[in-house]
């Protein structure tokens, strides 16, 4: 039972990693948003730990430590089914042993309600046991109602998209995308919406306006892409066997970019009822967006970031250009020659079958966000 | 060599910079049975991959029929039926989509997907996604797809493995079939005796060259 715990508990703990830096973060940027920090922290401290704990906060630390095993239990018990099952432990002792992991997963939430537990016996000169005790009892409790509620894995069958029915690739990229691609929509609407809300709250001339929506739409485009290039590459890697079949890289590139553009189409159709004449200047830097997307799917495994990395930078740096000098979509068109060069030069120098290191971005790595 | 299928020219490919793991500064491979032996690591799959034009060399060339697998992409591959060891077929595609792509893009009539989801054994899981059948029936789609239309380069890596006799046989018959009309098959394997008698030439590598 204790060599099982331990196993659990390094994938547990892995978890916990992960979900730290994220988690301080906003943390650190919720408390230092107000306007006394130090006063809130206190506050906050009472409220969990103080010798009247508030039932709201109990049932925040709660919710947060539900959210964390609900996102933690999934990676943890990757596997827990299959064939660890042959060793000589009863079901009981799995389970127990995947509850304290995914507990332990919860530990960043533990730590910090701990440290406030610490400032609350500082700051009243008494020991605030509640503060410290209430913390790892909500976790346990959250993971083992987890870990008990967790669904059997099954493997079912994919749906393609209901317009997805003419192509073998779309109908794949629309199994592997599946609602993904309300995400990428959902990320790419934000700075859309911005751009809507800043051409109708303001007093603009009609050049600023364009600007504006030129920035939006192109920031629109440009984060969706990133979105369901991140997804396709990790989701829909190279088929190394449709490799041997007789269609050109060339091929393989120009169906991914247009695809991806198509896909871009709501944020394109968004600009044009906004304003036509700014539209078409998004609508000419989107093939070459889609293309660089294309190719920042094919970076092959020494890369140290996802797809969407080069294909933010590089989009937030012709959104800002658009914005500011709508003409060159005409150079962006001139320039797909050469996207489309450099694109079909990655995939085939991809070594598709050399074994890669997952970097925390592929389905079944415990320390992966999108796993 | 009366005609030669598959060239290597100064073929050199690397997973890794610097750790070469195939070195061929010259291959030919014509008509008839070519087996292709050596341990486990000798680069015999890797072979395989270069020849089908799934892994790019590093340095040389490796052409189909004189077309060259990288500039000449879809012509030198029209002839080719590769099953690899591994069927690393996309699991977001049912059988039937795979065996009807292969038919397409081999020129075969629609039919031939369904004649080749019955000869591999698979009519009933034709709907079925790849991720929803077992590894060996993964193995039989891959062969399914190799086994339409009339390709004349067939490459083959451990193809017996992880068959049942009924299919064993099936595929050996083929192969019989496909040397019989004059295509070149390289097969990969540690198994020899269901090929005995067969064999127009053995290839053995050792440490990614060719011995």
């Amino acid at each position: 039972m204790i060599a099982l715990l331990r196993f659990h508990l390094a994938a547990g703990a892995r978890v916990a990693l992960a979900a730290a830096v994220p988690l301080a973060g906003i943390a650190v940027v919720a408390v230092g948003l107000q306007e006394d920090p130090a006063g809130a922290l206190e506050q906050i401290a009472a409220s969990i730990a103080g010798p009247a704990p508030s039932l709201g906060a109990i049932a925040a630390l709660s919710l947060a430590a539900l959210g964390l095993a609900l996102w933690a239990a999934p990676r943890v018990t990757l596997g827990s089914d299959g064939w660890i099952r042959h060793l000589p432990l009863s079901s009981t002792q799995h389970r127990l042993a995947l509850i304290i992991a995914t507990a332990c997963a919860e530990g960043p939430l533990i730590v910090a309600a701990g440290g406030l537990a610490f400032l609350e016996s500082w700051r009243s000169g008494r020991i605030a046991w509640q503060g410290f005790l209430l913390p790892p009892v909500v976790a346990v409790g959250t993971a083992a109602l987890v870990v008990r509620l967790r669904p059997v894995q099954r493997r079912r069958a994919w749906h393609s998209w209901p317009f997805a029915s003419g192509s073998l690739d779309v109908r794949i990229a629309s199994r592997a995308l599946g609602s993904r691609v309300l995400s990428a929509w959902l990320s790419g609407a934000i700075p859309m919406a911005a751009a809507v809300l800043f051409v109708t709250n303001n007093v603009l001339p009609p050049d600023g306006a364009r600007g504006a929506i030129r920035l939006g739409g192109t920031l629109a485009t440009t984060i969706a892409l990133a979105g369901l290039a991140d997804s396709l590459a990790i989701r829909r890697p190279s088929w190394p066997w449709a490799r041997s079949l007789p269609v050109t890289s060339r091929h393989r590139v120009v169906r991914d970019a247009a695809m991806l553009g198509v896909l871009c189409l709501p944020f394109l159709v968004a600009s044009a009822i906004l304003d036509l004449r700014a539209a078409t200047a998004v609508v000419a830097v989107t093939p070459l967006l889609a293309l660089r997307a294309a190719a920042a799917m094919r970076r092959g495994g020494d890369s140290r970031s996802a797809a969407s990395g080069p294909v933010l930078i590089e989009g937030a740096f012709a959104s800002g250009l658009i914005a500011l000098l709508p003409w060159l979509g005409i150079a962006a068109l001139a320039a797909l020659p050469l996207a489309l060069r450099a694109a079909v030069r990655r995939e085939r120098a991809q070594k598709v079958t050399r074994w890669s290191a997952l970097h925390h971005v592929a389905a079944g790595d415990t320390l992966s966000w999108t796993g | 060599m009366d005609r030669v299928r598959i060239s290597f020219r100064g073929v050199r490919f690397a997973y890794r910079a610097g750790i070469t793991v195939c070195d061929i500064p010259e291959l030919d491979i014509g008509p008839g049975l070519t087996l292709l032996r050596g341990a486990n690591g000798a680069g015999k799959t890797t072979l395989l991959r270069l020849a089908a034009g799934v892994e790019r060399p590093d340095e040389g060339t490796v052409a189909v029929d004189g077309h060259d697998l990288w500039i000449d992409e879809a012509r030198a591959r029209e002839p080719l039926a590769y099953v690899p060891e591994q069927p690393d077929l996309t699991p977001y595609a049912t059988v039937l989509e795979i065996l009807s792509l292969v038919a397409r893009v081999r020129g075969a009539p629609v039919a031939a997907a369904a004649t080749a989801l019955a000869s591999a054994g698979l009519t009933s899981l034709g709907d079925r996604t790849i991720r929803e059948l077992s590894q060996g029936q993964r193995r039989r789609a891959v062969l399914g797809a190799a086994m339409i239309g009339t390709p004349g380069v067939l490459l083959l890596d451990e193809p017996l493995e992880s068959l049942d006799t009924e299919m064993r046989i099936t595929l050996l018959g083929w192969i019989d079939a496909a040397v019989a009309r004059g295509a070149a098959v390289l097969v990969s394997t540690h198994e020899t005796a269901p090929f005995e008698g067969k064999v127009t030439r053995t290839i053995r590598m050792d440490a990614g060259r060719l011995q």
